[in-house]
This record gives C-alpha cells, structure tokens and sequence, in this order.
C-alpha cells in the first residue's frame, strides 16, 4: 500500500511566503503604471489674489437707544429734511346726472 | 348712457342706465311696464286697483289678494315698523279728509272744501295678514295709501333688477335708487335741490350704491277751506304734519330705508328728527327749514363733493 507524502511545514511556510511578496510586489507595481497613466490635473482659471491691501472700515454708528431722548449731537447731525410744498389740484364739479327733491 | 323719462305714480319718472348696449333698450322699456303695470295694481286714485278693491272691503273680514299688492303692504308695514309708526299706510282716510281724495295733478287746480279731519289714524298693528293663503283684513273705517312706500319700493326693485346687468339709477320723482357704480367705477352725482329756489342745488352728493331720497312739503300742497295742507299726515293727530321744516333729504343703504327716514325726521321735526337719526349712523342727512336754515348731519361728508383736492408733494 501507497501512502501520499505531505509536504513538510517548512515547505508550506516557505510558499506563503512567496506568493504574498509576489503579491506586494504586483500591487505596488501596479500603482506605479497607474500614476504615470494618470498625472494630476492642472487648473483651468488662475485666480490672483491682489496684493494684500490695508482695508479701512467705516467706523461704527454710535447707536441710540429708542427709550432715550436724542441727544443734541444726534439731532444736530440729522439731515435736513425736505421742505413740504401743498400742491392743489382744482377739480372741476361733476354734471349731476339726477336731482333729488320732494317728489315731483 | 342711455335713459328713458315717463310718468308713472303720481310722478316723473326716469331711468338711466350706464351702457351703450343695444340690450339696454329693451330692460328700459320693460322697466316702464313694471312701473304701470304696480300703478294699476297700487294706485288709490283708480277704482280698479286691487287695492281700492281692498280698500272697499275694509271691515268685511278676510280678502285673498295677488302677489304683488301682498309684498307691497308688506313693505308699507315694514316701514311703518322701522319708523315707530311715523310712516304708516292706514293714512289713506286722513289723506281724503285733508282734501287729498284725487290725483295730485287734478287736485292743484282747485280749492277743496272743506272736511272734518279725522281722530288718529287706524293702528297699522291691527292689519291682521294670513301668508299662507295671502289673504289681509282691514278693520272697518281703515284705508290704505301706499303713496309713502310703493315708489321707492318700485324703484328699488327695478333698479336691482337691471343693476344685474347695467349700472343704473333710478329716479322715481326725486327719490333715487342706485343698483352700483357707473361703468368707469365713479360715483353718480346727484344734486340735492334747494327747495326754497328749486333750479338751485344745496349741495352735490356722490353717490355709489343705494338711495337718496327727499321729503317735503314744498311741493305737494292745496288749500282747503283758506287753509295750505300738505300730503304729510300726522298719525298721532290725523292732519298734516305741523313741522319746522320744509324738506329732508336723506342717503341710505337702501332707497326704501332713504324714504322712510326722510318722511320720519320731516313729521317729527328738527329736534327730534336729529335725535332718531343720531341712532341710526348709516343714515346721512341734509334738514332744511322753514326759516331756511340748512342743517347736515357728520355722516354727510363722505358724500359730498369737494371743489378742490389738497395734496402734499416735494
């Protein structure tokens, strides 16, 4: 009778070994042909920043509570306002259409 | 516009309506049917009238009558329930005695003689009224007038009919129903006729919707026995009203409310009228008085014409 010879388990740790820095070596190879079939790409608009500038801001209105009489300084910077001019437009009296009075 | 003027009642009559429409022809002339066709039924001057039937029945029981002299009392009592029994429609006797008894056409060319004026007139309250089968009762010596009510209850109506279809106004001898505004959305003008000089006008009333009415006894007046009497009747003395004024003009809601209330602030004079119009705010008034003193109510001005329009501008 034949008895079937396992292989030893030098043997087997030596082929696992081989086939995963086979593996590695592929991968990495792998994404080295990527990179070079794929190079990255370059902007279409080319957006200049100005030269960084010195900004001024307005100053900040001095704000008046509603519950407080204005101040002077408040109502002498207000503007003036425009002068109101009546205007009257003459309408001319309607022809009455009927006439009411005790009847008739 | 188009208009169409008849005598109907006792009055001139005159209907405009608002449209250049060909249709506006035809609801003209129906409009004057309606208005001859209620006079032959209403009128106390004709003895064919269903009403001078009813009239000749008083104090007989029961009387069926057709629909249209059935809403015209009911419309007479109505208003004599709005106005405290100012206006009411058992006048009709006080009228004959006061020298009343004929057309007032007829009547303006003579000297009546002279009647015994009757007690207070009959308490409209005791009318009694079946609707189920449209039947009234008269108590015996009661006679109805319907001159107080049935023009103005005729106007009204007509112009709500074609206000359906036009704008219209309705003048029924002076008093005037008004179904909306004009075609271009602008009030009606209509003036308010001095009474003391009658081609002048007091004031000149823009007037959108409803009715405007004008009692007074400027016009409607004979002599009886040297004496000038008016168709007015007092129903708490059974004579013509005596009254510090000469004529009331009034702007209501409604044309039949507008008549009532002219006829109610006339018969209870100046103070008083002033006192009953007070409670009644939809009501605006225009009093003029013997002397010739004009008095308007506050709630007149919105319908008063301005002669100028003040705006501010810059």
């Amino acid at each position: 009778m034949n008895q079937s010879r396992k292989p030893a388990r030098n043997d087997v740790t030596g082929l696992k070994w081989a086939i995963s820095a086979t593996a590695l070596a592929v991968t990495i190879g792998g994404w080295g042909w990527l990179a070079a079939q794929n190079p990255p790409t370059t902007a279409t608009a080319v957006v200049e920043q100005p030269a960084q500038q010195q900004v001024q801001l307005p100053a900040v209105p001095t704000l008046v509570p509603l519950n407080l009489p204005a101040s002077d300084a408040a109502t002498a910077s207000a503007p003036a306002q425009p002068a109101v001019r009546e205007v009257t437009i003459p309408v001319s009296r309607p022809a009455p259409v009927a006439r009411t009075r005790s009847s008739r | 516009m188009q208009q169409l003027s008849f005598r109907a009642m006792g009055s001139t009559i005159t209907i405009i309506i608002d449209s250049d429409q060909a249709s506006a022809r035809p609801a003209l002339a129906n409009a004057r049917k309606t208005f001859l066709r209620y006079e032959r039924i209403l009128s106390r001057f004709r003895p064919q009238s269903e009403l001078s039937a009813l009239n000749r029945r008083a104090g007989r029981g029961p009387a069926r009558i057709g629909q249209t002299l059935w809403q015209a009392v009911q419309h007479a009592l109505w208003i004599a329930r709005e106005s405290d029994g100012w206006v009411t429609p058992t006048v009709g006797a006080a009228l004959i005695a006061a020298g009343y008894d004929r057309d007032f056409a007829a009547l303006s060319a003579s000297v009546t003689a002279h009647k015994p004026s009757p007690s207070p007139v009959p308490d409209w309250r005791q009318i009694a009224c079946n609707p189920r089968r449209r039947a009234m009762s008269l108590p015996a010596g009661t006679q109805l007038d319907l001159g107080g009510s049935a023009k103005g209850w005729t106007a009204a109506l007509v112009a709500r009919r074609l206000g359906r279809r036009f704008p219209a106004l309705v003048d029924a001898g002076g008093d005037i129903a008004i179904s909306g505004p004009r075609g271009d959305g602008s009030p009606w003008p209509i003036e308010v006729a001095s009474p003391h000089t009658p081609d002048q006008g007091l004031e000149l009333l823009l007037i959108r919707r409803g009715g405007v009415a004008t009692s007074g006894v400027d016009y409607r007046r004979w002599q009886q026995a040297g004496r000038w009497r008016h168709h007015l009747i007092d129903p708490y003395t059974g004579a013509p009203a005596v009254t510090d004024l000469l004529s009331v003009t009034v702007v209501a809601p409604t044309l039949p409310l507008a008549e009532m209330a002219a006829k109610t602030v006339l018969l209870r004079g100046a103070e008083n009228g002033l006192d009953w119009l007070a409670a009644r705010p939809q009501l605006a008034a225009l009093l003029v008085s013997i002397d010739g003193q004009i008095i308007r109510t506050k709630s007149l001005e919105r319908y008063c014409w301005q002669p100028a329009l003040s705006a501010g501008g810059g």
